[in-house]
């Protein structure tokens, strides 16, 4: 137990600046650029934001953490509760800043327009549509940060050697990939059975469904990032270089 | 006390430990000494959970060591792996270190690096030449309140007085705290003095366990003239035996001690470095230049 608190409190030392410093950036260049020049509204794409953040902090937190770990003596399954407890965390410390950014977008935006939310039924600003929004974009961090656990111990696994540069440079390539493997699928979805161009309709009518959806994705790399990182050896060597 | 016992590891199939058998006994000094390659920092490493043995038990005080945070609470291994953040300073790597095992030893930590010339407060890891590295992971080594200590090659790019400053302080922590170290090196010669006992690894496995005392005891060079060396050594196979003209020099575990020396036949003892190396020569090493 005292292992795993002060394996925590290291991580949760490195995600708040972390996640801070990722998405004033990420808004500052999606949002600001735009909103100084005045040339369009703001329009961050807040559930991608969180995404590729929580895949980015995530990536920073193998590179960062995995060396200590086994140098410290903290068992295998501790650092994988670790590194589950930091990524939720640090999902919901992502979902706020893209609330907090966004609403300082919308401030200084001349047409009041909610992208936050994207859902049909939550167009009107209420509790529940702030409760949903929050919760589905951490849900993406988590996704995100999960997918980031999981490429960045696979790369520890294989090479062993998990440099930050090489996660980096793959981080900004994921979220490509991503977009094309869910543009391939969708494409093959629809053209196999069209029946489920209807489902994105479903899903907006129901958000908790999709909020759920995407919990269980989560769920599922955690679990998958645990089974590797249980059969992972030390690195030979961590940090930026190789 | 450590009990490890048909350790085997594998890497991609590769084997490098093949049936690790060994006892580490507490508050004693180890060398722990191979050729490249026989598998001494893999097995560092998998004592202290960083690699998962593919067969075989580690046990401390009769409990399994491997995935136990208490039992790994009482083992530290310093190596040149660099698994810290290279950017961090000093004393935040000191302040991760206090955390994780509790009772980091502050003063003791301070007085060396006053004696190594080391600012603890302001130095970053990647900052520092190699040699200045190793003596920060030295120091956090010394300072740990862990009761078994694993120093994998602890004086790499140290100068002459710096690992001449290294044993000292180590004698010196050992005097106010013993606990055991476990020493793997090349430099036989230097770590002689500070040892108790040896282990030699060969293809994976302890080819030799014993008392540093108790083997430059055994170890002897038998010369003289070949059929007297060859008569006084009857039965007995030497490690190794070079003839020269009519001359016999003969390296031997199995000194008969109790027999008669016949005249014109000299006995001397050999120092750890030449009996690891008599040791753990190769059938026609060295042989030919």
């Amino acid at each position: 137990m005292m292992k795993y608190k002060a394996m925590l409190k290291l991580m949760l030392g490195w995600v708040f600046p972390m996640v801070a410093m990722t998405s004033v950036g990420w808004f500052l260049l999606e949002d600001g650029l735009p909103l100084l020049t005045g040339s369009h509204f703001p329009a961050s794409n807040w559930p991608f934001a969180c995404t590729f953040l929580g895949f980015l902090g995530a990536v920073m937190l193998v590179s960062v953490f995995v060396g200590p770990g086994f140098q410290f003596g903290v068992s295998r399954y501790t650092m994988t509760r670790a590194y589950a407890t930091a990524l939720l965390i640090q999902a919901a410390a992502i979902a706020l800043m893209a609330l907090g950014l966004q609403s300082v977008a919308e401030l200084f935006a001349a047409q009041r327009q909610s992208v936050l939310v994207p859902f049909a039924g939550f167009i009107e600003p209420s509790i529940t549509a702030l409760v949903v929004s929050v919760a589905y974009l951490a849900m993406m961090a988590l996704v995100g940060g999960s997918v980031g656990l999981l490429f960045g111990l696979l790369l520890a696994y294989v090479t062993r050697r998990p440099m930050i540069i090489l996660l980096v440079v793959f981080s900004g390539l994921m979220p490509m990939l991503v977009i094309l493997i869910a543009m391939l699928s969708w494409w093959g979805l629809t053209s196999l059975w069209p029946a489920v161009k209807a489902w994105p309709g479903y899903f907006n009518q129901h958000p908790w469904l999709i909020v759920g959806l995407w919990g269980v994705l989560a769920s599922v790399l955690l679990l998958l990032m645990r089974a590797v990182y249980l059969r992972l050896d030390a690195p030979k060597q961590v940090g930026w270089h190789g | 006390m450590l009990e490890i016992k048909g350790i085997e590891k594998k890497y991609y199939f590769k084997p490098v430990l093949t049936g690790v058998e060994m006892t580490i006994q507490p508050q004693r000094i180890y060398g722990l000494l191979g050729r490249n390659g026989v598998g001494k920092s893999t097995l560092l490493k998998v004592i202290t959970n960083r690699a998962r043995p593919t067969a075989g038990t580690i046990t401390l005080d009769g409990v399994s060591v491997f995935e136990n945070e208490q039992a790994q609470n009482r083992l530290y291994l310093m190596s040149d792996a660099r698994l810290f953040n290279q950017d961090s300073k000093l004393k935040v790597l000191l302040k991760w270190v206090d955390q994780l095992y509790g009772g980091f030893d502050y003063a003791l930590a301070e007085k060396l690096a006053r004696q190594f010339k080391l600012d603890l407060k302001k130095a970053k890891l990647r900052r520092l030449s190699t040699g200045y590295q190793t003596i920060a992971n030295v120091i956090i080594a010394l300072c740990v309140p862990c009761d078994y200590i694993f120093l994998d090659e602890p004086v790499l790019g140290l100068d002459a007085n710096h690992r001449e400053m290294f044993y000292q302080a180590l004698l010196a922590t050992y005097a106010q705290r013993p606990r055991t170290f476990v020493i793997a090196t090349h430099l036989i010669e230097e770590v002689a003095g500070l040892l108790n006992d040896v282990f030699v690894m060969e293809n994976g496995q302890v080819a030799l366990a014993e008392s540093v005392e108790a083997l430059q005891q055994r170890g002897r060079v038998v010369s003289g003239p070949a059929a007297l060396v060859q008569d006084y050594l009857q039965g007995i196979k030497p490690l190794r035996e070079v003839r020269l003209g009519g001359m016999l020099t003969a390296y031997t575990l199995d000194t008969p001690l109790e027999r008669p020396l016949p005249a014109g036949v000299s006995l001397d003892g050999m120092n750890l470095q030449q009996l690891f190396i008599e040791f753990t020569r190769e059938a026609g090493e060295g042989d030919e230049v």
